[in-house]
């Protein structure tokens, strides 16, 4: 636990409160409860469904969504994030759209952190010049993944339709640089998703920013959004034959996530891209009201009945990638191989050597530094 | 003591408040911003063609669940049919639950709104096909805004009868 959240009574009722939310949260999955005195700690507020790329392994890319387009206006995030802010630990910025498009993605950031949440986002850093790189890390947002699908300049743009490789290096290189002369506590990961195109890429990938001010290089397994779009999962690299619906569990993201899209519509999880289950609207009485809704509970109820029959679950298999304990769900950021850099390598050694004397106190042998 | 909570729906069609003018067909699709907004109305709410419209109150008998398994019933003949729900009247909070579950089904198709603001209430009756509300669950004024609107009215007491007259309603 950090210093500051036992220092601070607030602080330290919040922690408690979410680490036995955490615990709760794992009885009411085990026991299948469709209803329980928990919350999610980890929303995902879509800041927008509009993105100036067309990726070829997503569904907005490839333009087959049908739900309307549109940017999260400035009354609903400020209520969503009022509601979550005494519970939640983070609020994620992006969904199915380029997070930077939205004009007040600035002020979404900061309205977050200034209510104690730790809040993260992802861009294709198309839109990442020097003065917007500057204004994200002095918004003092934690984490930012920095999508770079490709070693070379042909795969890149051959995965990211519409990027510039030039242009998208240069403002990752830069933000990099800006991170490291600021001394920014952001988390910065770069990350490359692996695909058939990217796949004899990725050690070569690896190898180039392993040297970088990046803090974590984020391998991604290819996520099919459950199988729904053919296009995509064919782009998979076969590894895995195991079939993991032979014994299929009901979804944790529904008892341990919320994804709100811009116009408030609540969706079991990333997968239903078009809201094509909505869950309810968090406009019309609140985040929680709606997580604990009748369609939320409903949804949970098909799950433990071994009814998967919503489009998003039918031939989904990410379910599996989370793994559920009285600690936490697991299921956060997808499958994802992380790789650490030199520089966090480094970073970590310097606090260490920073710590000590506090930790130290006095009173004998020095102890290792306490995780966050 | 009943454990039933009700109450009254602010924002649902009310009586004399409602300028019925407002919801004949030119004003609302000829009107250069009246239409763009309609246009941009359903392609927020994804209203396509055939449009079932439910007007009446969230209460048993209220016929909410009689307009949901019609929608059910009618899916397989008209597989871009939405229904829409919009309250008037009473809420049942517990009654809607059950109507919200079985609802869930339908997804994107079957919409059933909690709140309706009243100045968009001409799109919705615009947007559908038909209407269906009850006459016995006591709103008279849908039924004249429907009128007002050019939208046919289907009466039925199950959701074998909506979904015949339905049927031949979208198939004329």
């Amino acid at each position: 636990m950090r210093r500051e959240t036992l220092t601070d009574p607030k602080r330290f009722r919040k922690r408690v409160r979410q680490k036995s939310n955490m615990a709760a949260k794992y009885v009411s999955y085990e026991m299948e409860m469709e209803s329980a005195p928990t919350f999610p700690d980890r929303v995902y507020v879509e800041s927008t469904n509009v993105c100036n790329l067309d990726c070829i392994m997503c569904p907005t890319g490839l333009h087959i969504d049908t739900r309307p387009k549109g940017y999260m206006e400035w009354d609903l995030y400020t209520a969503i994030i009022d509601e979550i802010a005494p519970f939640a630990e983070a609020v994620v910025l992006h969904s199915w759209g380029e997070p930077l498009l939205h004009k007040r993605i600035l002020d979404m950031i900061r309205y977050a952190k200034e209510r104690s949440l730790w809040v993260e986002t992802s861009t294709n850093a198309t839109r990442l010049d020097e003065d917007t790189a500057r204004k994200l890390i002095e918004s003092g947002l934690d984490r930012i993944y920095l999508s770079m699908d490709g070693l070379t300049k042909e795969t890149y743009e051959k995965v990211r339709v519409k990027g510039k490789y030039d242009v998208v290096r240069g403002n990752i290189e830069r933000f990099l640089d800006l991170k490291h002369e600021l001394g920014s506590p952001i988390e910065a990961d770069i990350q490359i998703v692996r695909l058939s195109e990217t796949d004899a890429e990725v050690e070569d990938f690896v190898k180039q920013w392993k040297s970088s001010y990046a803090d974590l290089i984020n391998i991604k397994e290819l996520d099919t959004w459950g199988g729904q779009i053919d296009e995509v999962s064919s782009l998979a690299v076969e590894e895995d034959p195991e079939d993991p619906n032979i014994d299929r569990k009901p979804c944790p993201n529904l008892w341990y996530h919320a994804h709100i899209h811009w116009d408030g519509v609540l969706v079991s999880c990333s997968r239903d891209y078009d809201a094509v289950t909505p869950l309810g609207n968090v406009k019309h009485g609140g985040v929680l009201k709606t997580w604990h809704g009748a369609r939320m509970r409903m949804m949970r109820r098909w799950h433990t009945q071994g009814n998967f029959c919503a489009t998003q679950c039918i031939d989904c298999t990410e379910w599996s990638w989370w793994n559920p304990t009285p600690f936490g769900g697991g299921g956060t950021g997808g499958k994802t191989e992380k790789v650490r850099t030199e520089e966090s390598i480094h970073d970590e050694h310097e606090n260490q050597v920073k710590l000590l004397p506090v930790l130290n106190n006095g009173s004998g042998s020095p102890q290792p530094p306490a995780a966050a | 003591m009943s454990a039933v909570r009700q109450e009254q729906q602010p924002g649902a069609p009310g009586p004399e408040s409602i300028d019925v003018a407002q919801f004949a067909p030119e004003a609302v699709l000829l009107k250069g911003e009246t239409s763009a907004l309609y246009k941009r109305f359903r392609r927020f709410h994804r209203l396509g063609t055939p449009c079932l419209l439910f007007v009446g109150p969230y209460v048993k008998q209220g016929g909410l669940d009689v307009a949901i398994d019609a929608a059910y019933g009618l899916r397989d003949r008209f597989p871009d049919l939405r229904l829409a729900a919009i309250p008037s009247g009473a809420i049942d909070h517990a009654f809607l639950d059950e109507c919200e579950m079985r609802a869930l089904g339908l997804g994107h198709r079957g919409i059933v709104e909690w709140t309706v603001d009243a100045s968009e209430l001409p799109f919705w009756f615009a947007s559908a096909s038909a209407m269906y509300a009850p006459a016995w669950s006591g709103t008279p004024d849908a039924a004249m805004l429907a009128a007002a609107a050019g939208t046919p009215l289907v009466e039925a007491g199950s959701a074998e009868a909506l979904v015949e007259a339905c049927t031949r309603l979208f198939d004329s």
